[in-house]
């Protein structure tokens, strides 16, 4: 029960909370979904650098390994599809969380 | 152990066959070439494989990291057999019989190292592809 009402702590005040500009993402105040999406998003900002970096490096002539630009970017690839799993994941749970009173 | 470590492993194979090819396209290049920086003819270049360890990424089975290892090219040793000598009296390296010391390739050796070389390229490339594909396998679970 204390799980619910969490959750319903982070939603009720409206969307403009699950913004990382607006709260900090580890306040602890609740908002489960807004954490959620925010972690998952950290998961995937550094294999996107290292892509980039490694598409740079590649194009600059600093190195001369394809396979390994091209590891960096299937990385990049798989957690960025992660990401947008986990996101649906929890857009579907804030949808049912919210059909609960209707 | 995550599926990243398959791909590193995977990518240190393909580093040591691209290495590998690269001295042998320098064996081919040179199969004629007389005159070196260290004098005497070219001598046939081999890479040595060495296993490496990979770094470990924690987790529950980060014990089981011990047992995958990355191949690292440890060194690149010069092949000891004696140069190939032919009759070429009027080559300028020619010793006083009239003999050239060319450099000790086996052309035939060479395009046979070579083909192995591309084929255990491919084997890693198909196996890098089936790890990408099981993690995105793996994805459709969460959907």
């Amino acid at each position: 029960m204390a799980g619910i009402n969490a959750v319903r702590v982070g939603i009720e005040p409206g969307a403009e909370r699950l913004s990382p500009s607006t709260r900090a993402p580890d306040s602890g105040d609740g908002d489960v979904f807004g954490e959620a999406l925010l972690r998952a998003e950290a998961a995937v900002r550094t294999p996107q650098e290292q892509a980039a970096g490694a598409i740079d490096a590649f194009t600059q002539g600093a190195s001369g390994s394809i396979h390994d630009t091209l590891m960096a970017v299937e990385k990049a690839d798989i957690s960025m599809k992660f990401l947008v799993t986990v996101r649906n994941r929890v857009i579907e749970a804030y949808r049912e969380v919210m059909r609960m009173g209707a | 152990m995550n599926f990243f470590s398959a791909m590193e492993v995977i990518a240190s194979g393909l580093g040591a066959e691209r290495v590998r090819m690269n001295l042998t396209a320098s064996n081919l290049a040179n199969a004629n070439t007389t005159r070196t920086a260290e004098g005497g003819p070219y001598k046939r270049r081999d890479p040595v494989f060495t296993t490496a360890q990979l770094d470990p990424h924690g987790g529950f089975d980060g014990p089981l990291d011990d047992a995958v290892k990355l191949v690292e090219v440890s060194d690149v040793v010069a092949d000891p057999d004696p140069p190939r000598r032919e009759y070429d009296p009027t080559h300028p390296d020619a010793d006083g019989q009239g003999y050239v010391a060319k450099p000790n390739i086996n052309l035939v050796e060479e395009m046979v190292n070579m083909i192995t070389a591309s084929r255990a390229y491919e084997s890693g490339v198909t196996a890098m592809r089936s790890v990408v594909e099981m993690a995105r396998k793996s994805m459709t679970l969460g959907q």
